[in-house]
This record gives C-alpha cells, sequence and structure tokens, in this order.
C-alpha cells in the first residue's frame, strides 16, 4: 500500500512529524513500512529557467545558444532552436540526475560553453496528463506563471514522500489512505479530520422512481448500494487527482472514471459508474451469470461467463463481472450525463474465483479478494458524491438503491482491565486503555470497572477480548515488558522419543561413515520414474500428485528417495567432486489408492545413501553392518533385483524375515541418465523399521577370562554358495557355544585353483570358552565335526 | 660424560676385583686363571658397550652366561679346589659372577636405551603431512538439520517435548482449526499445494499445534520440527522449507511468558546479550500475534549489513493462542491459555551461518555440506 504523505495530511495533521518518525511509529503499532520514497529522489538538480536571450551557434547551424536566468546565470547550447525569450524551461544543471539516472555534466558544444542541458517531460517522468506539452519529445514549455529559479520538484509540486506500508491481513480497513489516517491519528496522537468533500445523500425517493435494484445472489453479494448523479459533465480531472493517481500507478481517464479509482484509493472501496442509459429496464440485477453468457469486459476482451461467476446486468444482460471489471457497453462515455455509482460489498473469495478462472484481474478485483468491511460502502460512495458536488460536475438525485438483506449487527465487547492483564501478563491502566481503544476511533466507555467497546464498520476484526487486548498492546507498547520476566507453567519434564533417540543416533552415525546429510525436495518429477527404468507396473509409480505444482519437475510426491540421491549425486559428479557420501532420513509418500481418496497417504521415513569415489559393494555394506550393530539389529544379506540396481551386485537387507531396504550398486544406465560416469552406491533403509526396532543396552554380559583358539581352515566349495551360508553352515555344525566367532577371510577364484566352478573360502574360527582354557583335542573335535557336516551337507572339503 | 664415567667405572670395577684375587690365599695358578679370565672378560665386556649389535649381545649372554659359559664354568672350579680353599674360592667367585653379571645388565640396558631412541628418531612422522587416503572420512549434518538439533536442545531443556505430523494434510488441520475461514486468501491455490480440495501439503507445522492439542490435555509444551510446502521459489524462499512450532497450554500464560521463553531461546541459541523485540502482526490463530525480532547476531544490535542496518532480525512469528483455536481443538479457553511460536529454520541458518542465497541449502553440494560440521 502506497501512501503519500501529501494525502495523509487531508486527514491527519502530521505538521512535524518526519517521514522516519511516522515510518517508526508505523511499525510500533503493527503496520510494516516497507520502504520511505522520496519523489524528489527521482529527479535531481532541474531548476526552472527563463531563458533572456537566443542567440545563433557561431559554429553549428542547428543549434542555439541560450542565455537563461534560474538561481544565477546560465548559458545553455541547444538544438531547441524554437525557443524565445520569456520561455521557462526546466534546466538540468551541471551533475543533474534526471529520471532514467542519466546525470548531466557543463561542457563545450563546438567551441561555445553550456552549463546543462534543457530538458522534456519524460526526461522528469511528466507525461501529458501531467502537464500539456509534456509528453512531446521536445524541451518542456512551463505555464508562465511558474516561478523561476526553484527546483522542479517544487515548482511542479511533486515534491512528496511516500510510505510504502505492508498490511496485515486482518487489518483489510486499513488499505486505504483513510484506515492509514485512522491508525497515524492514533499513533501521534493526534486528530482524525474527515474532508468536507463526503456528502450526505439525502433521502428521498428520487433514484428509485428510475431504478430499481434486484439482488438474486445476496450469498456473493452481502450489498449493493447504489447513487445517481443527472446534469454530469464529463471533462479532464484537475491535477492533484491525477497526480494522486499515477503516483499509485494508475491512469487518469475522466472525471467520474478518475473519481472511482480515487475512491478506491482513499477509502479502499472499489466503486463502478454505469451510465444509466445503458441499465435497460431500470433495473439492476445482482445475479449469477448464466453458462455461457458472454460480456466483453472495459479490456476489450470477450469473457464467457457461467454458473459460478457474479454478474451486474440489466433487464437483458451483464453490465459488469461482479467486482473485476465493468463491460466495455455500459461504462462512462464522453456523452454520458447521468451516472449511477456502485459501491458494493462482494464475496472476496467469489470475486478471486471468477478473477483466477477468467484469468483476469484488476484493481478492484484484487481489493476485493483481501476483503471489504460494511463501513465502505457508505462512505466510499459518500466521498464518490462528494467529489462530483464539489467539483460541480453534476447534480445529486436523492435517495440511494440498496439491498443489505442481512445488516450486520453492531458488535459490542465488554471486558475488564485484569481480562487484558490475563492475556497480556502486565497490567494496563485503566485509563489507558481507554485512551488508546477510543483514540483508535473504537468508542468505549466504562461503568463500575467494565469496559465496553463499540466495534465500528471498519474493524471486522475485532470480535473478543483478545483482539482488544492486541489493539491495547500494540498502541501501549511492546516494549512495556520487563525482560527479566521468567515463564509460568506447571513443571512438565521434557520428552525425547526412543525413535527421535535413535534416528538422532543413526544421523550422527551416518556423518561419522562420512557421509554429508542432503537437502533434497519431497516432490520430483514424474519422468524419475523412467529414469529408474521402472517397469510400468512398478507400485512406486502410483505416486500422489499435485494440483497446482510449480512445474512438472516438482509435480509428484516421492514414493523413493532414489531419484532425489542421484540427482545430488549427479550434481556433485557435475561439478568433479572427486569423492562424495550422502544421506538424508526424509518421507515418501505411498498413497492406499490413486488418486488420493478421503485418506491421507501413508508417510514413511527412509535412511537413503548414496556414495561414488573409493567405494565399492562392500565398503557400501560395511557402512550399514556398522550401523545396524549400532542399532542391534540383526539383518541378513540376499541378492536381489531391483530396476534401478546392477543386477548382481546388490542385496536386500532382511530383518526378522521382512525386507527393509536394499544396498548395492546402480546400473550403469541409470547412473548415466543422471549425468555420471561413476560407479554409485546407493542405499535405501526403511527408516521408521530402525527407529522403531533399535534398542539400546541389552543388559550386562560377562566376559570369560580364558584365552581364545583361533582355527582357519582352507575350504573349497561349490561358487554358488553364498558366503552367509557356509557360516551359518558351520554354526549349525558345531551346535556348540564354544565356537564364538566364525568369519570368512579370504575368498579365492581362479584357474590357479584347478577346479572348475569351485571357489576357496578360508574361514577363522575362533573357540572359547567361559569356564576353561580349551585344550587342542576338544577343539580338534569339534573342528573335525564342523568338516564332517560341511562334506555332508554343502561338499565342502578341505583344500 | 657419563658414559665414560661409567667405562671408567667398569675399569675401576674389574680392577678392584682382580686386587681382590690377588690379596686372596689362593693358589698363583688358579690367581693367574682367575686374573686372566677376568681381564679377557672384561676387555670384551668393554667393547661390547662400545660397538655392539643386537646379535654380539645375545652372542656375549650364551659365550660367558650360558650353560657352558666361561664364567658359569668358575662355579665348577669351586668343586675341583681343595677343601681349605673352597669357602675362599666360593666368595669370590660368586661375587666375581654377579659382579659381571651386573656389569653386562647394565652394558645391555644401555645398549636398548640407545637401540630405541635410534629406532624413535629414524620413525620420525611430519605431523604437518596429511595423508592421501580420502578427506570425506567424517561426514557433516546439513545445517538445517544442525539448526533444528539446536533449537529442539534449547526448548528441551524448557520442558518442551518433541511432536510430529504428517506433512501431507488435511486443510482441517492446516487451516480450519487454525482459525483460517474458507475463504481466507492464504487457502489460495497460488499459497498452497493442493492433492484434493480437503488435501494438502501443510504450509505451516502449525497443524501439529491442532493434532496435538486435539489428543493431548493440558498442560502442553510442545514443539514440532518439519518439512512444510509453499509455492515461492526465489533467494529467500523454497517451495520446500522448514519450521519449528512452538505451542504452551496452561493455566495462566501469558504473552509475557512467550517473551520470557523466547528470550530465553535467544540467549542460548545465538548468545547471552542477544535482545528479543516484539513487533504487532497478524496470525489468524494467534491473538495478539507479534513479529519477533532478534538482536543482530552479527553485530549485536550496532547495524551490519546482515541486519540491513537496523541492528534486528526478524526470525520468528508468535502470539497468544486465539481461544477461537482453543475451543476448536476442545480446550476449555477460559481455563486455559497458550502460547506458539514458529521459526523458519532456512532463515535462523542462514543467520547463523551467514549463508546468502536460500537456494544454496538445496543445492547438495559436497563443498557446501562439508562447511557445517
Amino acid at each position: 500500500m502506497l501512501v503519500p504523505l501529501k494525502w495523509l495530511k487531508d486527514f491527519v495533521d502530521i505538521e512535524g512529524v518526519s517521514p522516519e518518525e511516522l515510518a517508526a511509529k508505523l511499525v510500533s503499532c503493527g503496520f510494516e513500512v516497507e520502504e520511505i520514497i522520496n519523489t524528489e529522489d527521482d529527479v535531481k538538480g532541474v531548476v526552472t529557467a527563463k531563458i533572456t536571450s537566443v542567440e545563433k551557434h557561431p559554429g553549428a547551424d542547428r543549434l542555439v545558444a541560450c542565455k537563461v536566468s534560474a538561481d544565477g546565470e546560465y548559458t545553455v547550447v541547444t538544438n531547441n532552436t524554437w525557443l524565445k525569450p520569456g520561455d521557462i524551461v526546466p534546466f538540468a544543471k551541471d551533475g543533474a540526475v534526471l529520471h532514467s539516472g542519466k546525470t548531466i555534466s557543463a561542457g563545450e558544444v563546438r567551441g561555445v560553453r553550456s552549463d546543462g542541458m534543457f530538458t522534456g517531460g519524460k526526461e522528469l517522468n511528466l507525461t501529458e496528463s501531467d502537464l500539456l506539452g509534456a509528453g512531446e519529445d521536445k524541451v518542456l514549455v512551463l505555464p508562465p506563471d511558474t516561478p523561476v529559479g526553484v527546483d522542479i520538484n517544487k515548482a511542479l509540486e511533486l515534491d512528496d514522500v511516500v510510505l510504502d506500508i505492508g498490511i496485515t491481513a486482518n487489518r483489510t480497513d486499513a488499505n486505504g489512505i483513510l484506515g492509514i489516517a485512522r491508525e497515524v491519528a492514533a499513533v501521534t496522537g493526534r486528530e482524525l479530520k474527515m474532508p468536507d468533500d463526503y456528502a450526505e445523500i439525502p433521502a428521498g425517493d428520487e433514484i428509485s422512481r428510475e431504478l430499481e435494484i434486484e439482488n438474486l445472489a445476496p450469498d456473493l453479494c452481502p450489498r449493493y448500494l447504489a447513487a445517481m448523479i443527472k446534469d454530469v459533465k464529463i471533462e479532464e480531472s484537475p491535477t492533484y487527482i491525477k497526480r494522486r493517481l499515477k503516483a499509485a500507478g494508475l491512469r487518469p481517464i475522466n472525471n467520474i472514471v478518475d473519481i472511482t479509482n480515487y475512491v478506491l484509493l482513499e477509502v479502499g472501496q472499489p466503486m463502478h459508474a454505469f451510465d444509466l442509459k445503458t441499465i435497460k429496464g431500470g433495473k439492476i440485477i445482482v445475479r449469477r451469470a448464466h453458462e455461457n453468457e458472454k460480456i466483453v469486459a472495459l479490456d476489450g476482451k470477450t469473457y464467457t461467463l457461467n454458473n459460478e461467476n457474479l454478474a451486474i446486468c440489466n433487464a437483458e444482460e451483464p453490465m459488469a463481472i461482479a467486482g473485476v471489471m465493468g463491460g466495455a457497453g455500459y461504462s462512462i462515455f464522453d456523452d454520458t450525463t447521468e451516472v449511477v455509482f456502485e459501491s458494493a460489498r462482494f464475496k472476496r473469495e467469489s470475486v478471486r474465483r471468477t478473477s483466477r478462472s477468467l484469468g483476469l484481474s484488476s484493481d478492484s478485483s484484487q481489493r476485493f479478494s483481501k476483503g471489504i468491511d460494511y463501513y465502505s460502502q457508505d462512505a466510499g460512495l459518500a466521498k464518490a458524491v462528494g467529489m462530483v458536488l464539489k467539483h460541480g460536475w453534476g447534480r445529486l438525485v436523492n435517495g440511494t438503491i440498496d439491498s443489505y438483506p442481512a445488516p450486520a449487527p453492531q458488535k459490542t465487547v465488554s471486558f475488564t482491565a485484569s481480562d487484558i492483564e490475563n492475556i497480556l501478563g502486565i497490567a494496563v491502566d485503566k485509563c489507558d486503555i481507554m485512551r488508546i481503544l477510543n483514540a483508535l476511533s473504537i468508542p468505549t466507555t466504562e461503568k463500575s470497572g467494565v469496559m465496553t467497546s463499540v466495534i465500528p464498520g471498519f474493524r471486522e476484526d475485532i470480535v473478543g477480548v483478545n483482539d482488544i487486548a492486541e489493539e491495547v498492546i500494540r498502541m501501549y507498547g511492546y516494549d512495556r515488558f520487563d525482560s527479566s520476566s521468567v515463564m509460568q507453567g506447571a513443571l512438565i519434564a521434557g520428552n525425547v522419543t526412543a525413535e527421535q533417540k535413535f534416528e538422532a543416533r543413526i544421523q550422527e552415525y551416518m556423518t561419522g561413515a562420512g557421509a554429508y546429510e542432503t537437502l533434497t525436495y519431497s516432490f520430483i518429477t514424474p519422468k524419475a520414474f523412467d529414469m529408474l527404468e521402472m517397469p510400468a507396473d512398478d507400485p512406486r509409480r502410483k505416486a500422489v500428485k499435485l494440483l497446482n505444482p510449480l512445474g512438472e519437475d516438482y509435480s509428484v510426491m516421492r514414493t523413493t528417495m532414489a531419484h532425489s540421491m542421484l540427482k545430488a549425486v549427479g550434481t556433485n559428479a557435475l561439478r568433479l567432486n572427486k569423492e562424495v557420501r550422502l544421506f538424508e532420513i526424509a518421507k515418501v509418500f505411498l498413497p492406499d489408492t490413486l488418486p488420493v481418496g478421503e485418506e491421507l497417504p501413508a508417510e514413511k521415513k527412509i535412511l537413503a545413501y548414496a556414495a561414488y569415489g573409493a567405494e565399492d559393494f562392500y565398503t557400501t555394506k560395511a557402512v550399514f553392518e556398522a550401523l545396524f550393530d549400532l542399532l542391534r539389529i540383526p539383518v541378513t544379506f540376499e541378492p536381489e533385483v531391483i530396476s534401478h540396481m546392477h543386477p548382481t551386485r546388490t542385496a536386500a537387507v532382511i530383518a526378522d524375515g521382512v525386507k527393509i531396504g536394499y544396498i548395492g550398486e546402480v546400473s550403469d544406465t541409470v547412473s548415466a541418465a543422471y549425468g555420471i560416469e561413476k560407479r554409485v552406491y546407493l542405499a535405501e533403509i526403511d527408516c521408521d523399521y530402525l527407529t522403531s526396532n533399535a534398542s539400546g543396552y541389552n543388559g550386562f554380559k560377562a566376559i570369560s577370562k580364558y584365552p581364545p583358539v583361533e582355527r582357519d581352515l582352507a575350504l573349497v566349495t561349490d561358487e554358488n554358495i553364498p558366503a552367509a551360508k557356509i557360516i551359518d553352515a558351520v554354526r549349525d555344525a558345531a551346535a556348540s557355544e564354544l565356537l564364538t566367532d566364525a568369519k570368512i577371510f579370504d575368498v579365492f577364484v581362479g584357474p590357479q585353483l584347478k577346479l572348475a566352478h569351485k571357489k576357496s573360502v578360508a574361514v577363522r574360527l575362533t573357540f572359547r570358552s567361559a569356564e576353561r582354557t580349551l585344550v587342542d583335542a576338544e577343539v580338534n573335535a569339534l573342528i573335525e565335526k564342523i568338516l564332517g557336516k560341511l562334506s555332508e551337507t554343502l561338499g565342502i572339503k578341505l583344500r | 660424560m657419563s658414559q665414560d664415567k661409567s667405562k671408567d667405572g667398569l675399569k675401576n670395577f674389574f680392577e678392584d676385583r682382580v686386587r681382590a684375587i690377588e690379596a686372596s690365599p689362593l693358589s698363583k695358578e688358579v690367581k693367574t686363571m682367575l686374573i686372566g679370565r677376568t681381564i679377557e672378560v672384561a676387555k670384551q665386556m668393554t667393547e661390547l658397550k662400545e660397538h655392539a649389535k643386537k646379535h654380539d649381545i645375545e652372542d656375549f649372554r650364551v659365550k660367558h652366561f650360558g650353560k657352558s659359559g666361561d664364567i658359569t664354568a668358575f662355579s665348577k672350579l669351586i668343586g675341583a679346589a681343595p677343601p681349605e680353599f673352597r669357602r675362599t674360592l666360593g666368595a669370590i667367585v660368586n661375587e666375581l659372577r654377579s659382579a659381571f653379571e651386573n656389569a653386562f645388565s647394565l652394558v645391555e640396558k644401555e645398549f636398548f636405551a640407545k637401540e630405541h631412541s635410534e629406532r624413535i628418531e629414524a620413525e620420525k612422522v611430519d605431523v604437518t603431512l596429511s595423508s592421501d587416503v580420502s578427506k570425506a572420512s567424517v561426514g557433516g549434518l546439513n545445517p538445517i538439520t544442525i539448526v533444528k538439533n539446536d533449537i529442539v536442545s534449547v526448548f528441551a531443556g524448557m520442558g518442551f517435548s518433541v511432536v510430529d505430523g504428517p506433512e501431507i494434510e488435511y486443510t482441517k488441520y492446516n487451516f480450519e482449526l487454525l482459525n483460517i475461514p474458507d475463504d481466507h486468501p492464504a487457502r489460495d491455490p497460488g499459497d498452497s499445494f493442493y492433492i484434493t480440495p480437503d488435501i494438502m501439503l501443510r504450509t505451516q507445522t502449525s497443524c501439529v499445534q491442532a493434532r496435538t492439542m486435539e489428543t493431548t490435555a493440558p498442560p502442553i509444551r510442545v514443539v514440532c520440527p518439519g518439512k512444510v510446502y509453499r509455492p515461492d521459489e526465489d533467494a529467500t524462499h523454497s517451495p520446500m522449507f522448514h519450521q519449528i512450532e512452538g505451542l504452551v497450554v496452561d493455566e495462566h500464560v501469558t504473552l509475557k511468558d512467550l517473551k520470557a521463553c523466547l528470550e530465553q531461546f535467544a540467549k542460548r541459541f545465538f548468545s547471552a546479550d542477544t535482545a528479543v523485540r516484539f513487533r504487532p502482526s497478524f496470525f489468524p490463530f494467534t491473538e495478539p500475534s507479534v513479529e519477533v525480532d532478534l538482536s543482530c547476531a552479527m553485530c549485536h544490535g550496532k547495524g551490519c549489513r546482515l541486519c540491513k542496518g537496523t541492528g534486528w532480525l526478524e526470525l520468528l512469528g508468535a502470539g497468544v493462542v486465539n481461544p477461537a483455536v482453543l475451543e476448536m481443538c476442545g480446550i476449555d479457553s477460559v481455563k486455559y491459555s497458550g502460547f506458539a511460536f514458529g521459526i523458519g529454520l532456512e532463515r535462523a541458518a542462514m543467520v547463523k551461518y551467514g549463508i546468502p542465497d536460500m537456494r544454496l541449502l538445496f543445492d547438495n553440494d559436497v563443498r557446501i555440506l562439508s562447511q557445517f560440521k
């Protein structure tokens, strides 16, 4: 919201308050001042100058040298040879800065010194509507009564300070100069004075003899108010109106249209003006449009309406898209003599929907979308009519037409000073409360300690005591809380759940394992499923779709972390980072049904890991084996085939008979799809399973004080027997708690073995008793037993 | 010096031994033999001491002290000597043997000490040189996680528990129960991602407030960190970002308590001199609502580039829980009151680490990630 201080001064005297002070005060009471714009900063160092003589340039026919009198005597060389003595022109002196940002410097033009240059309107950011001739591409000749030697901003009254104020969503009333003025009055302790051009419309039936209102959609239009002006003279608006509209970015058109825009800016009420003769049948009908009803709007385009769009119609057809834009055939024309001003409240949601569905936005629709209060229809109409009367642009017809089927009840809020204290935690004196509320135009009285506020129509945001407390504290000052205050309340012990604790532990562990935690978006491109080479019927293709994504790349909720991790890996590979280990714990979204019905899709946390560089399958596996050990979750690994993974270098991770994830090498074609030439290792593990099945301390176990006995066995096995199976078989065969450890420390396959389809496996067995030192005979017997069983069950022999 | 001294010591020691033998009543023949051997061993020991290698030490031990060593052989002389000399000879031989043993042990010790110090010198490493093995052997958490952990631990210390909620959420929890009516602009598809008209990506962790109040009786003190989603993307906005929501519901909770709580947080999260400033603001689910500024972590309020010269950083929104929200969530708003706050973690991380562009937090280049461990 742009608030020019000159306009604000129509309502409140801010003499002696600097723009900076005013901004600080507004911030203190809840109005963010985003910028203080000094309009004079746009053009600097340009003064008005009167030409005293025009002489031919001695060295160039197309140039003249003008002597001018400004704040001193100067010479200016120009190609505007038509200038004559007595003309008053804008003169950019040495060092002047023009609207374009260009800096002017004095110099010599073909041997004649020039102290600067004359400017046209464009260089000063003026248009024809500001000043006659300002739109032309030549030096601007100012009116003869312009003071000479004065800064151009002052001379043309362009000097102003504009505050750019952010308005919070609850304060719809502050989206106008008037609303801001109320706050300024309250926060500066000055009086709010209404200008004299808010007219009272005399009661009567003159209007209703010619015009009636039929509101068929009170749910979308809770109020429709209109007044009528006759004997209208359509003309150009005076400078102050045009300037104020222009400052707000609106284009001046004619006095009546300009009034509607002016009221929008000042009161915050969008207005519309109809030419009475276009209201066929003398009837304004507020109704939902018929399906496929068409209207040519003021922008010249034809819009096809539907039953959800509210239309303002005459007896025959739509004249306007309610709150969005008028129809081209029903507005104000140069020959218009009778005007109907509409000041209505349309439901913000209705205006917003219509605006969006038609792809048509206007200042009016944007304003309606923020919400309009019931006060503004009357105030807006009073201002519009008042402006007409003030400038003698027409005659006001008595009476209004008004559809207001359910008038808003007068709200009051009663409270005591201690109610306020119970919310704020600090005591504010009753007198201060009363003073603050009344200054905010919230009339408040007190009787035996109970205060009652009558909530004005423009403060629909105030519904209860908490709102009153906020009004009080934002004016009383948030700096009134002493900073040594302590927090009250019951003593509660904070709780971290086991799941949260284990998740944090996993994260810490992963960093210890050399991995950096990434942050990837939950939404991915649906192309990901093809990049990951998923079969057409892969359940992971069943992803939740966003109705309104920020583009296809972010349009479905991920069902796998693989895409996100490979993208992160791809980023690093592309930037030639040599070694990368990444991890992330984040959610995947797994809908039961598609499209999503009434149930929320399941959300599952996944621990994802991706790495390249000094990695292979076994280093990746080692990272996870240690993790599962840390969490005390026993797992096994089995060969697994997953579309995006290397078919013979991928394992399913199985815990308690359930697949909880996979680890392995990414298939080379998939890596290539992500722009990665290196071998990439990837894992996805069900993190919810890990955090809910992890266990901490398992109880104390005594340690053996007797020495272990280690034996290495070199075995020859069938090459297809997996390591885990051999170890399991060894343990089964021993069936003894004396065998405390069995692990494979070497595997060898190759022609040197001289045995086809066999491999050599070196197994290290550790035996230990908790009760005694083992003797060779015992261990030897166990080894015999193990070898016997291995041979029997798996055909494994000693090498 | 010490070496010379001990060398002299050895010499003196053997001279003493020789004099003792000469003074003894033994036969000249025996005396000559003992003295001859003593001098010979002493000579060898001196040589050993000066030039020994490890195997020389072992050889010497075997040659002189082994089962058939010559010093061991002295003892055999005792049995062979005439009975009247046995005692004298025994005393001399035993003294001589233990003297040799002591002397050898000194030589040995000295030798090993010397060998040890030579080895230490030879094993010297350049401690300023690094291994060529991967430097990435320690990873690190994302700055968002670090900041989240830091914030959670501050509030955990104040008795807050950590709660979680779904990221795909009913509009009921994201809007209705937070006093955001149907026609509120925040519901616009331009401001929220929708999945169905009633299901959306949560735009704020405040949803978890409503879920917590629905299921938990006061007193409530929770924080809920998590991902939230809004359709914005530029240097200061990401379509997915992180918030941490705090909620306290109890008897007699006021705005003043909110300020006290956030002051504690600010002092612990940034530094002890961090000040907190409230500015009025608006959120539908709190009333009164405030923007909370913290004095700038970089310039401590003096004004710098980070705080754009204001001395203050806008870091969170907060307020007294709107009684309408309490009632909608089934909590008696006459008996109980509460406060809530929401912190943007990206903003907190950017302030804490001086990160200039929010998009860098989602870039995932290890050269960035490795800066925060």
